[in-house]
């Protein structure tokens, strides 16, 4: 398969601060679906910006300068200008000069307030959803979303799976990053995993592993940033865990030293 | 490049940031150019000192809409600085542009004509001082410096220093030739190559700091 992009050994420190990425080797092939999976602080937002050529490695190598759509896992909307003149900028920008796909693409995401809404009385989700419009409109050879799933609704969701896979369907490549292990599984062709800067491969067989569903019943927590923790569900006074296989009886452990009684341990799909 | 243009100029709009710099530069033509008897080149200096101002108050307003996020999704589409700072150059050029020609044709109509060498040396003092003033606002705007306080302090200081140390071979010379009614030829010359190199330099060193911190 023709290589997009590759990193050779590539690390990233800013300043003299601890490294954030260390000796990371990745290859982007063209048509492939790529899945990074980490917790909060792990590396995932910097590894999208250096294949995005929007951060500058501090060791080892780039090879490949494919055109990118990127997707901050925030997208900051604070401008007065219409979604819809913002996408039409973006386009332009872009040298794409076909401006008619901006409207239906919108209407697909559903946007709330329609593309005249001003970007600064969009809510996150909607906010969002222009970010993933700009980044998917003009077509590009290599589509990076950093967290996609986080803020948007149910349907968007549906959407952007569908983006995902007809990006992929092209010809082109998509590497996504997500804290949540189903989700990446569920998209993702390749799943890749950081942690501390590190990343690692997930080999295919653990991504058929099954999960397993943990229902807690005790004081509140954030239990969504524990490793192997790939869903956490606060209701009803009770916390409902979707767990890796590998990390039950880790977390079932955690969950008895802090003092919660465990109601239901159930295999499930991840 | 002028896609760039045109999106900066519609931050610039949309934000209403222009507004209290060229309200300012209004009312200074507005008193500079009431006498039809006075002569045209020393309010040229004042008019152009203070469009070196309002240039640099309008790049870093311009420059400050977009937060770093924004800026990183804008880049990812430009996919070079060098269109990135170059559109917001030539766009707050191009409105420098629209400010000189009302200087002119104001100070013309105020004082019943002038010749077209009065006219050239006036719009060319006033384009220079125009690029000395972006020269100004790139380093000192969001791009490089974060806080709009420190923003605010590193302009002025340099902008004092530009418009009033007579040892600095910037806008100054120009500035005084013009107000005082002294031989123009040196002092202009200094200044043409003075604001061109000013400019290159600036937005130079602000791509390269932009690359290594990114």
């Amino acid at each position: 398969m023709t290589s997009l992009i590759r990193l050779e050994g590539v690390g990233k420190r800013y300043g003299r601060g601890e490294p954030v990425l260390a000796d990371v080797d990745l290859d982007v092939p063209a048509g492939r679906v790529i899945g990074v999976l980490g917790s909060n602080g792990s590396g995932k937002s910097t590894l999208l910006r250096i294949l995005a050529a929007l951060s500058r490695e501090t060791s080892g190598t780039v090879v490949g300068d494919p055109r990118v759509g990127y997707l901050p896992d925030r997208f900051p909307a604070g401008q007065r200008m219409s979604a819809r003149a913002y996408l039409r900028h973006m386009a332009r920008i872009d040298g794409h000069v076909d401006l008619s796909m901006i409207d239906p693409l919108l209407e697909r995401l559903a946007l709330v307030g329609g593309p005249d809404a001003p970007l600064r009385t969009l809510s996150k989700g909607n906010a969002q959803k222009v970010g993933l419009a700009q980044a998917v409109l003009a077509e590009p050879d290599l589509l990076i979303l950093d967290e996609p799933w986080s803020g948007l609704d149910v349907e968007a969701h549906t959407v952007l799976g569908e983006l995902v896979a007809e990006t992929k369907e092209r010809g082109a490549s998509v590497v996504f990053t997500d804290h949540r292990a189903s989700v990446v599984h569920a998209h993702a062709d390749d799943v890749y995993r950081i942690d501390d800067g590190l990343l690692t491969r997930v080999e295919t067989a653990v991504k058929t592993e099954s999960a397993t569903r943990i229902v807690l019943h005790g004081p509140s927590g954030d239990w969504s940033s524990e490793p192997g923790v790939s869903q956490a569900v606060a209701e009803d006074g009770k916390v409902i865990l979707t767990v890796e296989a590998g990390h039950t009886d880790a977390i079932l452990l955690r969950a008895l030293n802090r003092g919660f009684s465990v109601r239901e341990v159930a295999p499930c799909s991840p | 490049m002028l896609a760039m243009i045109r999106y900066y100029l519609a931050l610039l709009g949309h934000s209403q940031r222009y507004l209290p710099a060229i309200l300012a530069y209004i009312a200074v033509n507005t008193v500079l150019y009431t006498d039809p008897k006075s002569p045209l080149l020393p309010q040229y200096g004042i008019s152009a000192g203070s469009l070196l101002v309002v240039s640099c108050w309008l790049t870093i307003a311009m420059l400050d809409v977009e937060d770093p996020v924004q800026r990183l999704v804008t880049f990812s589409h430009a996919r070079r600085w060098r269109s990135v700072l170059g559109g917001a150059t030539l766009a707050v050029f191009g409105c420098a542009v629209v400010l000189i020609l009302v200087t002119v044709l104001w100070s013309g109509l105020r004082t019943g004509g002038f010749t077209i060498g009065t006219f050239a040396l006036g719009a060319s003092a006033h384009a220079l001082c125009a690029l000395f003033g972006i020269a100004i606002g790139l380093p000192c705007s969001r791009l490089l410096v974060p806080r709009v306080g420190w923003s605010v302090l590193a302009a002025i200081f340099v902008l004092a220093a530009v418009l009033l140390v007579k040892w600095l071979p910037l806008a100054n010379p120009l500035l005084r030739a013009l107000t005082s009614q002294q031989p123009l030829t040196g002092p202009f010359v200094v200044a043409v190559v003075a604001a061109v190199a000013a400019l290159l330099l600036s937005a130079t060193a602000v791509g390269h700091l932009l690359r290594r911190n990114a």
